[in-house]
């Protein structure tokens, strides 16, 4: 269990992160959701040890995480917002850098990294085997990126924004492949998002920013997307209806275009 | 190109080069070491067993030391184009050096009172451009960061030239001003064996500690955030490799002057040849820098004979043509 309690963030004058305080249990992937500015990268890169909170405190399994960086990481994993570098790497190589936490810095690959690195291949990207990520679409580029958070078998995954820059197919097969993983492997999986209606399709459970970076609501999906909390956060107006077929709650915008 | 085989051709190169490097255009030829003439056999004894295999060490040392710098540091910045010339690393082991000498320090004298003070003014220089180099932290536009780092290096090279220059005026000292003219052209004349062992003892140093960093570095390839969430303690890894660039760039500057080029030169054929990680890409290019400097070493006191003219000529004649190219890329 993933437990956040308290944390705030402050990064120069301003406070980005309010006293936040949730939990995510084994297997759930949680949608952290807000608008811009809200503090929901904030939120992912402090709990990588990225950021230094304020205040607060962040407990796995109810003891704080580790500070050394090394072994953090093999508890933590992080896949940043955008593509950081190393278009000129294969998928192969890149996946092999989610190995590092486990390595000593001067260290060789044994088999077992290699093991690790083949079936986090196999799982999302055998397609894209052998190809370096400069040749790839940004679509196939997001997924080429997965080996490498999933190689280093973390217990706890982050995903900052994922899908930001993809179309919509993309987006639903990435979070797709998220939400399985984190099933199979029992993973806390959080990944933060600006589609509201794909992460009710897709989150067992939500967290919702406001502009002050305070928790607006918490919960299940039908905890969260509710007309009034949503319109007090993004400040527009919305509707919420449920999804043709499964029935899940999906914000329709009721903003008013001029005309 | 395999990591065995990438590395069995440099050596092969490097040998080529060496060998090629102590005979080629010499007054006498090896053979003469068993002529029967005892005049003519002194003569190639003294060229082929003592001066050139001095000269030639010297080479391949210098060129790996700068090589490997030159390495290190274009991974650290994720900058092809960062190099221990271009950074001003160099210019502060020269500042270094010639204060050593302008200061008299007692106890020490000659090489072994230039050597740590060009150490430290290495060492600083490039904490100074990374330190101004950062900026912003916040920004993570990595294209202007590193156009910036380019500019800050510029700058402080000749602002800590400006300094040498000063501290050569004042010093009034007809010697120290032949000095600096001969640390600004750069030049292997002054070969000797004590200037290669310390030339040794530095490469093994700053190699080893960019090795003992390889798996580190690599992961810086993937974004600093990436390598950061990856456990990678940046600013350790930071230190390190500016400490071992600092000490290879200053042993060098020290011994053989400013040679620009050759740290941007090697480690980029071999990127090219396929060696992008670290455990192929420092011992690559210190294999190619040594060659390629003890190559420019004999066209410079050959292709012109008598005259012998400086080999950071023929570096940068190479060299520039490559980053003019790189830099267009960017």
């Amino acid at each position: 269990m993933l437990e956040l309690r308290s944390l705030s963030v402050q990064l120069g004058a301003r406070r980005v992160l309010n006293d936040v305080s949730f939990s995510v249990a084994p297997g759930q992937l949680c949608a952290v959701l807000g608008p811009n500015g809200s503090g929901k990268s904030t939120l992912l890169r402090s709990l990588v040890g990225l950021i230094k909170p304020s205040g607060g405190e962040v407990l796995w399994n109810s003891s704080p995480l580790p500070a050394d960086k090394r072994a953090r990481a093999r508890l933590v994993s992080f896949l940043p917002q955008g593509f950081g570098g190393g278009s000129d790497m294969t998928v192969e190589e890149m996946a092999m850098l989610g190995r590092t936490p486990h390595l000593p810095p001067y260290g060789t690959p044994t088999a077992t990294d290699r093991a690790a690195v083949e079936s986090a291949i196999n799982r999302v990207a055998p397609d894209l085997r052998g190809r370096k990520l400069g040749q790839l679409s940004g679509g196939q580029r997001q997924r080429a990126l997965l080996p490498r958070v999933l190689a280093t078998g973390t217990p706890v995954l982050l995903l900052d924004e994922p899908v930001s820059a993809l179309d919509v197919r993309y987006q639903h097969e990435i979070l797709g492949l998220a939400r399985q993983f984190t099933r199979e492997e029992k993973l806390v999986t959080l990944v933060s998002l600006h589609g509201l209606n794909l992460a009710a399709l897709v989150a067992d459970s939500m967290l919702l920013l406001d502009s002050n970076g305070t928790v607006a609501a918490s919960g299940s999906v039908a905890d969260v997307m509710q007309a009034e909390i949503l319109e007090r956060v993004y400040e527009m107006p919305m509707k919420i209806s449920p999804h043709p077929e499964s029935g899940i709650p999906q914000a329709q915008s009721l903003w008013k275009f001029e005309e | 190109m395999s990591r065995r085989s990438l590395l069995f051709w440099l050596v092969l190169v490097c040998i080529g080069a060496a060998v090629f490097s102590l005979v080629w255009g010499a007054p006498v030829s090896p053979l003469d070491l068993g002529s029967e003439s005892p005049e003519k056999r002194e003569v190639a004894r003294a060229i082929f067993l003592s001066l050139r295999p001095t000269r030639v060490i010297c080479a391949l040392l210098v060129g790996a030391s700068l090589s490997v710098a030159g390495a290190g540091l274009q991974t650290l910045f994720r900058n092809p184009l960062a190099e221990p010339y271009l950074l001003g690393i160099s210019a502060g082991g020269a500042l270094g050096a010639t204060l050593a000498s302008a200061l008299k320090l007692p106890l020490l004298v000659g090489i072994y009172a230039t050597i740590p003070l060009a150490w430290i003014g290495s060492v600083a220089s490039g904490f100074l451009v990374f330190t101004i180099g950062q900026g912003n932290v916040s920004s993570f536009d990595s294209g202007s960061r590193r156009a910036r780092l380019l500019l800050i290096g510029v700058a402080l090279s000749a602002f800590l030239s400006a300094l040498q220059s000063l501290v050569v005026a004042l010093s009034g000292s007809l010697e120290l001003t032949q000095e600096t003219t001969f640390w600004l052209l750069g030049g292997l004349s002054r070969a000797g064996t004590a200037q290669n062992i310390i030339l040794a003892v530095s490469l093994v140093f700053g190699f080893l500690l960019l090795r003992l960093n390889a798996r580190d570095l690599d992961a810086l390839a993937a974004g600093d955030e990436d390598a950061l969430a990856l456990g990678v303690d940046y600013s350790a890894l930071q230190k390190r490799v500016l400490i071992a660039a600092g000490v290879l760039a200053a042993s060098s500057v020290a011994i053989a002057g400013l040679i620009g080029f050759v740290g941007l030169l090697a480690p980029h054929l071999v990127r090219l040849a396929g060696g992008r990680d670290a455990k192929t890409l420092l011992p690559g290019a210190a294999l190619g820098g040594a060659a390629l400097l003890c190559g420019c070493d004999t066209l410079a006191h050959t292709a012109f004979a008598p005259i012998e003219v400086p080999v950071g000529i023929f570096t940068a004649l190479l060299g520039v043509p490559l980053f003019l190219a790189l830099a267009r890329k960017m």
